[in-house]
């Protein structure tokens, strides 16, 4: 048992003693309690990833699970580098933030706050996960609970919404399945494989091998004589696997559904964490596995890292619906990471990786921030507020940084990442037109500062609406629920660089790997 | 024969039980008010068979003059059907089901498992069909049970037409392989001298006539585990039979014929000469077509139906269709495969048509709006439900993961070198998707409804109920997350079966 073991199941351990509760107060104060706790131990975890060679993991576990013939030999193998050390760590100030914003769900409490915990040892666990077969029971393991939170919990169009979730991601979720089978048989096929003793569930051994193969036909040169089209298949199955979870064009529909109807707190998990495992996917998975068809494929990617940035920036300037403005925003700044991450250049990487932190903190805090004010409103038309800076000053301020840091606003920790990730696209040479990409991509700005500011002046600026004189300043737990999210969004603004310490190895040993 | 016959009871002593069953329950039925008697004779019959099957020791070599074998798979199979029998038994005497002659329906009902444990033992082309036509005849009885109403009359008259229609395709085709081989037995066992179709294929395999012989066969036995395009009578049936008839269709009536299925490709396979290799291809290509074919047409219907237990047996079909890619391989870890996804597909189908059983029972529906708001006015129901569901589909941590694991394993090893086979993998596992969205309506009625207004109005969910269902639940979890144990066990049953294949093997 180790520190990681017990992050991923304490929530485990709380859902058991919710089960022994007998009415909603004691299972509220259950996963309360579990979410601070989860934040302290995040926090340790991803300090440990600090100083860790590339391609090194820490709190490693690797214990025999399921044994089958000689081949089929499935771990609970786990571990840590600077990567999933930071969304281990994002993963406990979203729990965290999301618990306290919790606080008023009335109905059915008991069974809500089991389905929060059991979310979160998904999450965890595919973070956490070193082994192929772990991270896919992982990976599913989350689609139930967050069915039934958007489901049970949501808003008045939850059913279609909390359906096209399921669907999706199982859709993509096949392809991945899909992808581990062909791989499995794939390298027991190669006798070099098994005389190295690797294991064909191990992912830090398959991209040991992979990276060896790379000239010699890749990881897939033994899956029969259609290896090369095979290859490129599950390369790009394995890629809407994630996609849909990013979520990339053009199966990001289930997003602005799912966000809108889902309850904040929730819609906080989901943009904050749900769509980094998407990228975490690809660059654990994707990218390491298949390095020679990431070479062809980096442009494909890098146009859909512009079209996400754009059209999502387009879409999110004609919403009138607070919500589904910032939920396209998502949509817009998730292609800033695609950017990077085709770009392979060291700015590129980090910036892309700096981009999936800082949009789980800051697209957190504007979820919480819709909350807030449809609590009070209930209703989210941007149209029909005004003036609520001076009725609620704090909730005000708190709102207007989140939005400024998330238009990329210097000094906020919005635009570190955004500016990386730019100026390694541009630089890129990894593939042809990455300039072209990058410059027509940058309009995306232009058009995300419209929309935060044109938000901020009907919502915040302008005459108050004499509906909405009485409204009540953020109160001190809705205040407590930013505050984790707020302070890493100034922190980073100015001071990136710890951060980018803990998982620059993992650029380092990913470049090597792709690059 | 006298040697033989202490043998033969040793091997098949739970076969023995419940064929002395048929009479004595008969004769029970003289005396003790309403049929209790008979009712006790029946179940003890039934327990009694489940437990020798448990002891059973399997044995190498034919008995009964080449007739039966008693190898691992008759043992597994047979486990299941009884099993499978006495859950379907216990089922109808709470639903109350065998109401109008209760030893009637006990003597249908173990008439019926003990043709589906001969169906698994066969190991002669006539012994073969007359223990499917045991398991058929028992089956349209029971099927009709229900003689007051119409849809009860139906679903026999549906089930007796086309059963006839494909049993005589059936026989049809067994006569011709008869012709070809000179023989009706199946499979030479390990260590047996005798000629079988095994042998016999190998000189025959050239032949078209051979191949549409096999097809002919395969069309009865196909007709049996609801296959497409022979599937048609399947959704009527179930919906028309009472719900335990149901039950026992879907699963044990299901697990005769694969048993069947596997024994015979098996040993129309067997052999490596080029005309056998030639002609395996095509009964490979034939079954992977009709296994697609099967689980598309069972999904996509699936996705229209409101009748709960129409559902469900579209989703039988569909489940056909995936069990069917295990036998396309024609590799020992495809039959493993559908041995160990036959073990967790009882447990699923079911825990699922026993609910639907007690919605039926508690508010004379079994439409999905029966279901409504039951994940908050009976929780334990609502989350054995919502596991059978999560299984069927196939997704983590349920045994229904593994299972379809295995199964495609198969299909993308055998893909390596051909694509079709790939592509079919993909197709099978689009349909998992295509099957989420109705299993999940049942989560959406069970939990996503108006919390206020569900939670005044109780459910009886009894003792007994409990019982039954968290004990067909409990092992979906176990096998989800251990399943090691019963994939060795499965492999070891399933072993032999493909074994003189070339090129398919591994």
């Amino acid at each position: 048992m180790n520190l990681l073991t017990y992050t991923i199941f304490l929530p485990v351990a709380g859902l058991i003693a919710i089960l022994f509760t007998k009415d909603g107060k004691q299972a509220r104060l259950i996963g309360v309690v579990c979410s601070v706790i989860l934040l302290g131990l995040s926090t340790a975890v991803m300090l440990e990833t600090r100083g860790l060679a590339a391609g090194a993991y820490a709190l490693g576990v690797d214990v025999g699970w399921i044994k089958l013939g000689t081949s089929f030999d499935v771990h609970y193998r786990i571990g840590v580098d600077g990567l999933s050390g930071i969304l281990i760590f994002l993963t406990g100030l979203l729990a965290f933030s999301a618990a306290l914003a919790s606080w008023n769900i009335e109905n059915g409490t008991r069974g809500y706050w089991a389905m929060f915990l059991l979310l979160h040892t998904g999450i965890l666990g595919t973070f956490a996960s070193l082994d192929l077969f772990l991270f896919y029971v992982f990976w599913e393991v989350m689609l139930l609970p967050m069915y039934f939170l958007i489901g049970v919990w949501g808003g008045p169009r939850r059913i279609y919404a909390a359906i096209k979730f399921f669907l999706y991601t199982l859709f993509g979720s096949i392809f991945l399945l899909a992808g581990i089978l062909v791989v499995y048989f794939a390298v027991t096929s190669d006798p070099a494989f098994t005389a190295k003793g690797y294991n064909a569930f191990s992912i830090p051994d398959l991209t040991a091998y992979a990276q060896a193969a790379k000239e010699s036909g890749g990881i897939l040169a033994n899956y029969g004589s259609h290896a090369g089209l095979v290859a490129t298949l599950v390369f790009w199955g394995m890629f809407v696997a994630f996609a849909v979870k990013v979520p990339v064009f053009p199966f990001h529909t289930w997003l602005p559904d799912a966000h809108v109807e889902a309850p904040t707190p929730i819609s906080v998990i989901l943009a904050g964490i749900l769509l980094k495992l998407g990228g975490y996917g690809m660059l654990r998975i994707n990218f390491p596995f298949f390095p020679e068809v990431m070479k062809d494929a980096a442009l494909w990617i890098g146009v859909l890292g512009l079209i996400n940035i754009v059209y999502g920036a387009l879409v999110a300037m004609a919403q009138t619906d607070f919500k589904k403005m910032v939920a396209y925003s998502s949509v817009s700044h998730m292609g800033f990471c695609l950017l990077g991450f085709a770009a392979m250049t060291p700015e590129g990487l980090n910036g892309a990786i700096l981009q999936l932190f800082n949009h789980g903190t800051i697209s957190g805090m504007l979820f919480l921030v819709v909350g807030v004010v449809y609590d009070r409103a209930h209703h989210r038309d941007l149209n029909r507020f005004g003036g609520l800076m001076w009725r609620m000053p704090v909730y005000g301020t708190i709102a207007t940084i989140a939005m400024f840091a998330s238009l990329g606003l210097p000094m906020l920790s919005g635009f570190v990442g955004e500016f990386l990730a730019f100026v390694g696209s541009y630089k890129s040479d990894y593939y042809s037109g990455a300039k072209l990409i990058t410059l027509i991509s940058t309009a995306g700005l232009v058009f995300t500062a419209a929309y935060y500011l044109r938000a901020i002046q009907r919502v915040f600026l302008g005459k108050t609406n004499p509906a909405y004189e009485s409204f009540p300043d953020a109160s001190r737990r809705e205040v407590w629920s930013m505050l984790p999210l707020l302070a890493p969004t100034i922190f980073l603004g100015l001071f990136p660089q710890p951060l980018i310490a803990v998982y620059q190895p993992a650029v380092t040993a990913l470049r090597s790997l792709v690059g | 024969m006298i040697p033989d016959l202490g043998n033969l009871l040793g091997r098949f002593g739970a076969e023995t039980v419940l064929a002395l069953a048929v009479p004595a329950i008969l004769l029970a039925d003289l005396r003790g008010k309403r049929g209790s008697l008979a009712t006790a004779t029946g179940v003890l019959a039934l327990v009694l068979a489940l437990l020798l099957a448990l002891f059973q020791e399997s044995a190498s070599g034919a008995l009964l003059t080449k007739l039966l074998v008693a190898d691992g798979l008759a043992k597994v199979f047979r486990l299941l059907a009884i099993g499978t029998g006495l859950v379907a038994a216990l089922a109808a005497l709470r639903w109350g089901d065998a109401e109008r002659g209760r030893a009637e329906f006990f003597v249908c009902l173990i008439g019926a498992v003990l043709g589906a444990c001969l169906t698994a033992a066969a190991n002669d082309l006539a012994m073969l069909y007359i223990a499917i036509e045991t398991l058929s005849i028992g089956g349209y009885l029971l099927a009709g049970f229900r003689k007051q109403s119409p849809l009860g009359s139906e679903a026999a008259l549906k089930y007796v037409i086309f059963g006839a229609v494909s049993s005589g395709a059936m026989l049809y085709g067994m006569s011709l392989l008869y012709g070809f081989a000179g023989t009706g037995t199946i499979t030479t066992p390990p260590g047996a001298s005798f000629a079988s179709l095994e042998g016999a294929s190998g000189a025959a395999a050239g032949q078209p006539a051979f191949l549409v012989a096999v097809v002919l066969v395969f069309a009865g036995l196909a007709y049996k585990v609801a296959a497409a395009p022979f599937q048609f009578w399947c959704p009527d049936v179930y919906e028309g039979a009472p719900t335990s008839v149901a039950a026992f269709l879907a699963v044990a009536s299901k697990g005769a014929g694969f048993a069947a299925i596997l024994r015979f490709v098996g040993a129309v396979t067997a052999g490596t000469t080029p005309d056998v290799l030639a002609s395996t291809e095509h009964v490979r290509t034939i079954l992977l077509v009709m296994a697609l074919l099967t689980m598309t047409i069972g999904n996509v219907a699936a996705l229209r139906q409101r009748n709960a237990k129409r559902l469900l047996a579209y989703s039988a079909i569909a489940h056909a269709g995936y069990l069917l890619l295990g036998v396309a391989v024609t590799t020992s870890g495809g039959a493993t495969a559908v041995v160990f996804y036959m073990a967790v597909y009882l447990f699923m189908t079911l825990g699922a048509f026993y609910m639907v059983g007690v919605v039926e029972r508690e508010t004379g529906r079994c439409d999905l709006d029966a279901f409504e708001g039951l994940g908050f006015r009976a929780p334990l129901f609502g989350v054995c439900m919502a596991v059978a569901m999560i299984g069927l589909t196939g997704l983590p941590p349920t045994a229904g993961f593994p299972g379809k694991y295995f199964l495609l394993q198969e299909v993308f090893a055998y893909g390596r070198d051909h694509m079709l086979f790939f592509w079919g993998g993909v197709i099978a596992l689009l349909n998992t998707v295509v099957s989420l969205g109705y299993y999940a309506r049942f989560l959406k009625v069970m939990y996503l409804c108006d919390l206020e207004r569900v939670a005044q109005s109780p459910f009886r969910f009894t003792g007994v109920d409990r019982g039954l269902v968290v004990a067909l639940t409990v092992p979906v979890l176990l096998f989800g997350l251990a399943f090691a144990g019963l994939y060795d066990a499965a492999s070891d049953l399933a072993q032999g079966i493909f074994l003189a294949v070339a090129g398919g093997g591994r």
